[in-house]
């Protein structure tokens, strides 16, 4: 055994790791080697050292600091998650198809069928989906529903002073059979996202809808964008590849980041992570977190440091 | 490779990890099996009791990696609440506490400001910090008590010199007192790998501590 050997085996040898016939030749070698004898034994004065530190004291409250926060968290997501997950059925061009037959249990469009999930809007006494009309189409609480007045739909179904929820609801629903099939292409993700974060259902009074901070949802509901967009030439629309997205950022990194910001957190991580590996693959990685960093959006100059870390996390040489 | 040779190891005798529960070379059933199932029933507290549980081990990780109180505790409530979170996904196929460290390395390692929510925390901090309100830290942590402690400084900042790569297979390994095959699972990196990582930054160490150690600079060959 000579210096590379015992360089090699040092870290086994100091766990006791070595077979017994090399543990007997690296001690014969330490016996005539000062070197490696100083070595190993600075070696192991070191890791005693390590070993040695105290350990950090956890800070006080922090685990009610964290179920907190996990309150918090639940509370938010539970709505955003019902809204969000709805939202992103109705834009996915996927499931168009069965929303746009969704839509129709809505009142939106006629037909007849069975879908695997609807949205409904509920007031006691019956749904609104069942009560309305086909039109043109609206947006209350980013919930597509006929502009051809809620209110009156609501004051059908309900007492003023009732409340309403809006749920999705899953399992087969029965619906008319599609005919015009339209999807409405509701306010922009972000302002629903961020409507949706706030919303705890509402209540009717004087046929009117109000959100539960008092807000009139129909006056919000008219300056809301709205597009209806013929579902099946929709359903065709191509999903923008990795160089689009990457081409909108760079166009307006401001408006990218404001728009992922109202993703979950999983959800950002994954755009995150994608963009940057494809960013980093065409060599645009630089110009892109340069743009971010440039833009005077708060968010898009957090997300470039969002876009530099993803990219050491990705870079194997670090790790793998 | 036998207990006993273990055993005849020159640092057999120095222990790894600070708690006598770090070391488990040998487990049978995960001991947090029974506060999972009541979580994932949803019984109320579970989780909060898996925090407690946890909270030391991922504090003190953290806080090797970050090097900072406040930085450590902030990844540590994000990575409890990513547990919270994804934690229900956990399938038993390692164990709970294999896969707490995993969320919090990778969480160090992946150290970003989320959009908004850091912003907050950061402004919380701010505002703390202007209050003059860190005494709740200062004099309970017993690192910060023996700062004075040159040793414990040195070792402590020679930690932080080392890139994370090399960092994070040492804490685990000679400070959480984890096993090799742990700190793989942990890392998703193979065994070798981790062994050369902790052999590499035991020598970066070595070197960055030399007057500590009482050796001759000769000795030392990065």
């Amino acid at each position: 055994m000579n210096h590379s050997d015992v360089q090699d085996h040092m870290a086994d040898y100091l766990e006791g790791h070595l077979p017994l016939e090399k543990r007997a030749l690296f001690d014969a070698h330490l016996d005539d080697c000062s070197d490696c004898r100083g070595e190993i034994r600075s070696m192991q004065e070191m890791v005693t050292l390590l070993r040695s530190l105290p350990e950090p004291e956890v800070p006080l409250g922090f685990s009610e600091s964290v179920m907190q926060r996990v309150h918090e968290a639940e509370s938010r997501v539970s709505w955003l998650e019902s809204l969000q997950a709805a939202f992103r059925l109705l834009m996915n061009p996927r499931v168009l198809a069965p929303v746009s037959v969704a839509l129709i249990a809505l009142g939106i469009i006629g037909g007849a069928g069975e879908v695997e999930k609807a949205l409904v809007l509920e007031v006691p006494g019956g749904s609104l989906a069942t009560q309305t009309l086909p039109a043109d189409g609206a947006v209350l609480a980013g919930i597509p529903v006929p502009s051809r007045s809620p209110k009156s739909a609501v004051a059908r179904a309900s007492a003023p002073g009732a409340n309403f929820q809006i749920r999705l609801q899953s399992g087969p629903v029965r619906v008319p059979e599609q005919q015009t099939p339209h999807l409405i292409n509701p306010i922009p993700l972000n302002e629903f996202s961020q409507y949706a974060r706030g919303f705890r259902g509402g209540v009717v009074k004087d046929d009117v809808f109000y959100d539960s901070a008092g807000v009139n949802l129909e006056a919000r509901r008219s300056g809301a964008r709205m597009v209806a967009v013929p579902s099946r030439a929709r359903a065709q629309e191509k999903q923008p590849s990795a160089e689009e997205w990457l081409a909108r950022l760079k166009r307006n990194p401001g408006d990218f980041a404001s728009a992922l910001s109202s993703s979950t957190l999983a959800e950002q991580e994954l755009w995150i992570a994608n963009l940057a590996r494809h960013a980093r693959q065409r060599g645009e990685l630089p110009e892109i977190i340069a743009a971010l960093r440039q833009s005077p959006n708060r968010r898009a100059n957090l997300l470039a440091e969002d876009f530099e870390a993803a990219s050491r996390t990705q870079d194997s040489s670090a790790y793998r | 490779m036998s207990f006993e040779m273990v055993e005849r190891g020159p640092m057999a005798g120095v222990e790894r990890g600070n708690s006598s529960s770090r070391r488990r070379r040998v487990v049978i059933e995960d001991p947090d099996a029974e506060l999972i199932r009541a979580w994932k029933d949803g019984e109320d507290g579970a989780f909060e009791q898996l925090v407690r549980r946890h909270e030391r081990r991922v504090f003190g990780l953290l806080m090797r990696m970050m090097g900072n109180r406040e930085e450590a505790e902030d990844v540590a409530q994000e990575t409890f609440l990513s547990l919270h979170r994804h934690g229900r996904r956990f399938r038993g196929e390692s164990k709970f506490s294999t896969f707490v460290y995993r969320v919090a390395a990778n969480a160090a390692l992946n150290r970003r400001r989320t959009l908004g929510r850091s912003r907050a925390r950061v402004d919380k901090l701010a505002v703390r910090h202007a209050a003059g309100d860190d005494l709740p830290y200062s004099p309970r942590d017993p690192e910060d008590a023996t700062a004075g402690t040159e040793l414990t400084a040195h070792v402590r900042q020679a930690l932080q010199r080392l890139s994370p790569a090399l960092r994070m297979p040492v804490v685990l390994y000679d400070i959480e007192g984890l096993a090799y095959a742990e700190v793989a699972e942990v890392l998703s990196i193979a065994e070798g790998t981790v062994k050369s990582r902790i052999h590499r930054a035991r020598r970066a160490l070595r070197v960055e501590l030399k007057d500590l150690l009482g050796v001759k600079d000769e000795e030392f060959s990065p």
